[in-house]
């Protein structure tokens, strides 16, 4: 008993902990003047929404973030169809090429952006002529082979938590391969 | 049904044996993983492999359609970087921030998630508690550390004459492992999250057997979790650092781009300085080789040690 409530406490505390620096950017963004002192952190004057009602003077608040709605949909498009296809693929088919593809995906992971972000930028700019627009971002964005490959290896989990023998089953029953695919694997999204 | 689904599968098989040795068992594979393949070639692959050539020649920006010549001086850029003492500064400096980062990471992500994989009161809200540093932008985030660790700041307020002179994030000793526990701290939740899938799958009669034959809560850590957990130490190790090689976001915005003398410079810090601000992308481009080599050699050094009992 006691080592539980000790266990509890201490898992609050760290918890605690964990969120400080949140509630210390709340406090800052309600504060008129900077306070980075002890008693700063909590405030039982000076505060107002003075800060919220003048971000769209300092950022055009609706276009930014309009342009991350845009980039963040297109990302999770892009690593929802291409992660998803090659993470099924790696997990339950057996084709020619499978393991390089696999230590590939894993190489984007090891390979720093700020090294590609030359060349890259060359190409997408220079050679396709995609400079200022949103495909050029969604492209070139270190995030988005990142998030495919790790989709990928997520996705390679999916298939393993179904039976191979429905697999087979549904086949015999004259199942497409990619409807049954879209059936089981894809249900667990 | 069992006989059926094989008989299918084996009549599928003699089939077209030459098609399978060429494209594998099931070549539907090779369509399926194609959009993806393709998408690695042109925006990884390609860029890739010209990087590395920028590393042997003597490459420079020029205008659109202008034609240069950019020869091929093999490791001239290689010798430069090596003998650049900034370079070899910064590679200690991530060895610095590695020693500190992936040690406190394990342990800390391996305590805290077998303490909220037990019965806990609050349990989601626990969880979700760690892991919002994780999903929260690093920008913002060291807005606020950058406030907290200031001269001023809170924790010098909380230390009082504790406080180190000069302050943390210009004291070439402190800064780094200022940073490494920032990212520590950032990155816990996702850690957590996967040693409790791991955890998920030691067995609890392993927990039983120990504590019938006596096991405190020590030892059914140590001799139970750690090992039944082994895999996934594997992969929070080469993760974490990953991740930590390539620390750029923090040494750029903490400390303004490399901190006191270079303290907290790291290589990729370097490599965006020298390839982008000062226009030199072929020795950009020879330290992001060398770093690459560098963390593909202490991954797999860390998968050696950590599964070296298997």
């Amino acid at each position: 008993m006691t080592r539980a409530v000790a266990r509890t406490a201490a898992l609050y505390l760290g918890a605690l902990a964990f969120l400080f620096p949140f509630y210390y950017m709340i406090v800052g963004s309600l504060q008129s003047e900077p306070d980075t002192s002890l008693r700063g952190a909590f405030p039982t004057s000076g505060l107002t929404l003075g800060n919220y009602s003048d971000i769209n003077s300092r950022v055009d608040l609706l276009r930014s973030l309009t342009n991350s709605g845009i980039f963040t949909g297109g990302v999770i498009l892009g690593t929802i169809v291409f992660g998803v296809l090659a993470g099924y693929a790696l997990a339950r088919l057996h084709f020619r090429g499978r393991g390089t593809l696999f230590a590939l995906m894993l190489l984007v992971q090891i390979i720093p952006f700020q090294l590609l972000i030359i060349p890259i930028y060359v190409m997408i700019v220079r050679t396709y002529g995609l400079a200022d627009t949103y495909l050029g971002m969604i492209a070139r964005s270190p995030s988005t082979p990142r998030l495919c490959s790790s989709s990928a290896s997520s996705s390679s989990l999916c298939p393993r938590s179904s039976s191979p023998q429905r697999g087979w089953t549904a086949r015999v029953s004259c199942a497409s391969c990619g409807r049954w695919r879209c059936h089981s694997c894809g249900q667990r999204w | 049904m069992s006989q059926q689904v094989q008989t299918t599968q084996r009549r599928r098989q003699r089939r077209s044996p030459q098609l399978a040795t060429v494209l594998g068992r099931q070549p539907l594979g090779i369509a399926f993983a194609a959009p993806y393949a393709v998408f690695l070639v042109v925006i990884f692959a390609y860029p890739l492999g010209l990087a590395v050539w920028i590393s042997f020649h003597d490459y420079f920006f020029s205008a659109p359609g202008v034609q240069v010549d950019r020869p091929f001086v093999g490791l001239a850029n290689y010798r430069d970087v090596l003998g650049d003492p900034a370079v070899r500064q910064s590679f200690v400096n991530v060895v610095k921030f590695l020693v500190i980062n992936v040690p406190l990471t394990v342990v800390s992500a391996l305590v805290l998630a077998t303490a909220l994989n037990g019965p806990v009161r609050g349990r989601t809200l626990l969880r979700v508690s760690y892991y919002v540093p994780y999903v929260t932008a690093s920008v913002a985030l060291v807005a606020v550390w950058l406030f907290l660790f200031s001269g001023s700041g809170f924790v010098n307020g909380l230390l009082g004459s504790l406080a180190p002179e000069p302050s943390w994030l210009i004291n070439s000793a402190w800064v780094m492992p200022i940073i490494a526990v920032f990212v520590t701290w950032k990155q816990l939740g996702f850690f957590i999250l996967l040693y409790l899938a791991a955890l998920q799958n030691v067995p609890k009669e392993l927990y039983e057997s120990a504590s019938t034959d006596g096991a405190g809560l020590l030892r059914k850590f140590w001799h139970v979790t750690v090992p039944g957990v082994r895999p996934a130490t594997t992969l929070v190790v080469i993760l974490a650092t990953i991740t930590g090689a390539n620390l750029f976001t923090e040494p750029y915005l903490l400390t303004n781009g490399g901190g006191p003398n270079g303290a907290s410079t790291s290589p990729v810090l370097l490599m965006y300085q020298k390839g982008i601000e000062q226009q030199d992308p072929d020795v950009a481009s020879a330290i992001g080789v060398l770093l690459v080599i560098g963390v593909l050699l202490i991954s797999v050094a860390s998968r050696r040690i950590t599964e070296a009992r298997d």
